[in-house]
């Protein structure tokens, strides 16, 4: 009687012991599956735009159980479009949002008004040092380095300052620019152009054929075109300092048509974003070692370092 | 209250613990055995296990190397004989000031142009003689600035192989730039006989090589790399991370190691590294495991082992108990009987037999032991009683001089005083008494003997008594052929006469009754004299060393011993009295004929 007892016992026991371990077991496998997602939601018409900070995420990616995704919001739709992009990620499940948004202020209200900023950075666009969760370029830094390069190797006398937008991606450049040129030899003036095409085309190369001005300093993508278009048919007559990390931009350097590149690394950026959204702790040690953003002219281009950087690899 | 509570179990542990039964011996060593042998199996034979696997990892990624090693050679082989092939088929063959290579060089482009991004022939101050496909040379690139070139300049007997650069020399469209490894080598170009020094520029698709080593690293655990021989990284999946300073990489050092496996520790982690060299090239397929990725598959079969290991450890315990209960049980129960006779119950029955052959011998043989010890016992207490009743027969046998001396002075002074009827019947009496007493040595006789005894005893004490009392019998005659022990009544009528009545004037009265109540016999000697205090009475039937002299009591507690003696101990002599009011003994005895007591019905203690 006794020992019927203890074997129904011992049977009531293992099974017990069966189910909890089981669990154990199975849970332990789930969790063994489930990655990180991280969801890059950036600004503009064309990932190919963000190939280097893509290549940066994803390489970030490979050691970490995580996957990470890029979508884009077209220009058309601004920041409601991406926001829209990133409440849909959130209800899918992804775990972190890493944001190049085109209107950083609004974006920026959004987050703090959706309670999610333990769950956004921000990248690339938007005012360094302003928020916790960025992953920034000291654009202040690069405007001040970026004229010590002008000022110790321009024989300008008059340059342009070129935009065709006021935000806070241009402001604070223009701003640094003027104050650290306003002691120098250069005059500085700044013009707000149009975007259209063909006006800022032509805009460009009537400036650069008026010689009321030595160079440009163009301060966003549409400038630089415009500006690398002019200087291709004045034959090198003025000079062009500009600030993008476009491919464009590389090859204009690469092809003379431009003097010098401020060119920020979309490619340690992407590579921060993952690693700060997976450990919360890189970006600080990073940041004291790295710049994020690289100043090449045509001598430099092609030199062991900039080479690697800003040529992506394998076309 | 509750330290108090907690000190008391820990003592109660610490006393089991102690007490270490047999079952907790052999379940708790046969355990520790059991599961010291599974940890010390399980621990070889996953060691093993795991050792075989990640040396299987290390060989597999071993053939992994060997096979790109084998591509990547190919690869250089064929960039190298298109080298060759235009060296020595077409630029040896030719006079420079009247012919051109760039047909030759089309064709040959054309044939490998998946692989090849240029080939370029330069002469030796960096004027560009023929290039395929034509393409127009980009203004301002000094052709001797190049890497590519003064490494061939500085030796001219050798194939040199760059790292991977961007190519530089030519216009390219629509912001298109192309990755490659140039493979240089100084040639000797005819110029109407004369020869002067040159270079031959094979660009390589970087792609290829790239594509190679991504293929590889696309899954799996760990990545493989390629240095040059100066440990410069050719290919790496991480290789702009490491650029631009994200992430490290140990390629200096592992540029000096031997073709083979190695074990290093880089950023705090341990790797293992397999080294092969390729060819002609020196330049090294680096693959590194982190070992704790080796053995990273394995962790599902851990926790499975794990699971494995706890049921079984488990199932040993309660094997073990269980085992343990089924041996000690009858060894436990053995023990249990033993208790039964250590607390002096003699019963065979109690013994215990089971279990195992040598428990049973055990128990029979326990059995036996204590058969044996009862039947001693038995006989001795058997002897102890005959002994016993001898001893309290001849006490009560003994017949009193004094009585026996003053009845034959009665008698003497009756003779002389010529009363002979009454000195005739005097006589009479004492040899019926002396009759009776003796009962041819029987110690059971009847109780119409036993009153004859009585009366005759009365009769002689009443002469000497000069009939100062009286004397009733009044004897159910159901009860006369019952059997009784012989002298218990005339000892209590002794009594009665010598404390109570004797000395009375001639109001003394002794009433002797005897009836039968609820199966069993009584009998009763009732005096009327001054009775007996309680303290001494309460003495009267205890157990007497020796005899005080007259009135000590030994007389009732020997009639009470020997109705012990020969019947139950429900059977015997209860005294009862009242000062000034009298003295009552009831003698209790079973109703037994002499042929049912000679029977042995039950009477027997």
């Amino acid at each position: 009687m006794k020992n019927k007892k203890l074997i129904t016992g011992f049977i009531v026991a293992v099974v017990l012991l069966l189910v909890v371990e089981s669990y154990i077991y199975i849970n332990n496998s789930r969790q063994q599956k489930n990655q990180t997602k991280i969801t890059f939601v950036v600004t503009g018409d064309n990932l190919d735009n963000y190939e280097n900070m893509i290549a940066g995420a994803e390489t970030a990616a490979m050691d970490e159980d995580c996957f990470v995704d890029f979508i884009n919001s077209p220009t058309e739709y601004g920041v409601d479009g991406e926001i829209d992009l990133i409440e849909r990620q959130l209800t899918e499940g992804t775990d972190y949002i890493v944001t190049v948004s085109s209107d950083y202020e609004a974006m920026k209200e959004y987050v703090k008004k959706a309670n999610i900023s333990g769950k956004v950075l921000f990248v690339k666009n938007g005012s360094y040092g302003d928020l916790k969760n960025s992953i920034m370029v000291d654009d202040r830094e690069l405007a001040g380095n970026f004229v010590d390069y002008i000022l110790e190797n321009s024989k300008a006398s008059k340059l342009l300052l070129v935009s065709t937008r006021e935000d806070v991606n241009t402001d604070t450049l223009r701003e640094e620019i003027e104050r650290a040129l306003s002691d120098s030899n250069i005059k500085l003036e700044y013009r707000l152009l149009s975007a259209t095409s063909g006006t800022i085309n032509q805009s460009m190369y009537n400036l650069g054929q008026s010689r009321f001005f030595d160079g440009f300093i163009t301060l966003d993508f549409e400038t630089l075109e415009a500006a690398a278009k002019a200087q291709s048919k004045l034959k090198n007559k003025v000079e062009v300092y500009s600030i993008d990390n476009s491919k464009e931009a590389v090859y204009y350097l690469d092809s003379n048509l431009i003097n010098a590149l401020a060119f920020k690394d979309d490619y340690s950026m992407g590579f921060l974003a993952v690693k700060e959204a997976l450990t919360g702790n890189l970006r600080n040690k990073i940041e004291a070692d790295e710049k994020l953003y690289y100043i090449s002219d045509k001598e430099t281009i092609h030199s062991d370092k900039l080479e690697k950087v800003l040529f992506p690899f394998v076309k | 209250m509750k330290e108090l509570d907690v000190k008391r179990q820990l003592h109660r542990v610490k006393r089991a613990s102690k007490r270490r039964s047999i079952q907790l011996i052999i379940s708790l060593s046969f355990t520790i055995v059991s599961i010291l042998s599974m940890a010390f199996m399980t621990f070889a034979f996953y060691t093993n296990y795991i050792n075989t696997a990640k040396a299987t990892a290390i060989e597999n990624n071993k053939q992994v190397i060997e096979q790109i090693s084998w591509n990547l050679n190919s690869y250089l082989k064929n960039m190298m004989r298109i080298s060759d092939s235009m060296y020595y088929n077409v630029i040896k063959d030719l006079d420079l000031t009247s012919d051109t290579m760039n047909n030759e060089m089309d064709l040959l482009y054309e044939a490998n142009k998946d692989n090849l991004i240029s080939i370029a022939c330069i002469s030796q101050d960096g004027a560009l003689i023929s290039a395929a496909p034509i393409a127009t040379r980009k203004a301002g690139v000094d052709f001797t600035d190049q890497a590519w070139f003064y490494s061939t300049e500085e030796r001219i007997e050798n194939f040199h192989f760059s790292t991977p650069h961007v190519q530089n020399m030519f216009e390219s469209s629509n912001y298109r730039y192309y990755w490659v490894v140039s493979l240089s080598r100084s040639i000797d170009l005819n110029y109407m006989g004369y020869n002067r020094r040159g270079i031959l520029l094979v660009d390589m698709n970087y792609s290829a090589i790239e594509r190679m080593f991504s293929r590889v690293n696309e899954g799996g655990t760990g990545y493989v790399y390629l240095i040059d021989s100066e440990g410069e990284i050719i290919y790496h999946p991480k290789q702009k991370a490491i650029y631009t300073g994200l992430v490290n990489e140990n390629n200096t050092l592992a540029a000096t190691y031997e073709d083979g496996n190695h074990i290093e520790r880089f950023e705090g982690k341990e790797r293992s590294i397999i080294v092969k060299t390729v060819g002609y090239t020196g330049w090294k397929i680096v693959s590194v495991v982190p070992i704790k990725d080796l053995a990273a598959p394995y962790n599902q079969l851990r926790a499975f082992m794990l699971i494995i290991i706890t049921v079984t450890i488990f199932l040993i315990v309660f094997g073990n108990i269980f085992i343990s209960k089924i041996v000690t049980d009858p060894i436990r129960r053995l023990e249990d009987s033993l208790n039964y006779i250590e607390d002096g119950k003699f019963d065979e029955s109690n013994i215990y037999i089971g279990g195992s052959h040598e428990i049973r011998h055990l128990g029979r043989t326990i059995k036996s032991l204590v058969g044996q010890m009862h039947k001693l016992m038995d006989e001795r207490v058997k002897e102890q009683k005959e002994k016993r009743k001898s001893e309290l027969n001849a006490l009560q046998a003994q017949i009193n001089p004094h009585f026996l001396y003053n009845t034959l002075d009665s008698v003497i002074w009756m003779i002389e005083a010529e009363k002979y009827p009454e000195a005739i019947s005097m006589i009479k009496s004492l040899a019926s008494l002396f009759r009776i007493s003796l009962s041819k040595g029987n110690n059971i006789i009847t109780i119409k003997d036993e009153i004859t005894h009585a009366r005759n005893y009365l009769a002689i004490q009443k002469v000497r008594y000069k009939n100062r009392f009286e004397a009733n019998i009044d004897i159910d005659p159901e009860i006369e052929n019952c059997v009784t022990i012989k002298l218990i009544i005339q000892p209590l009528i002794e009594n009665a006469i010598y404390h109570a009545v004797g000395e009375m004037e001639d109001d003394g009265l002794i009433d002797i009754k005897g009836y039968q109540k609820d199966g069993d016999i009584y009998i009763e000697v009732i005096d009327n004299g001054m009775g007996i205090p309680q303290e001494v009475l309460d003495n009267l039937l205890t157990e007497k060393i020796e005899s005080k002299g007259k009135g000590s009591g030994i007389g009732l507690w020997n009639i009470n011993q020997r109705i012990n003696l020969y019947f139950k101990e429900d059977y015997g002599l209860t005294m009862y009295s009242e000062l000034d009011e009298g003295t009552r003994a009831v003698i209790r005895l079973p109703k037994l004929t002499m042929e049912e007591y000679l029977g042995g019905e039950g009477n027997e203690k």
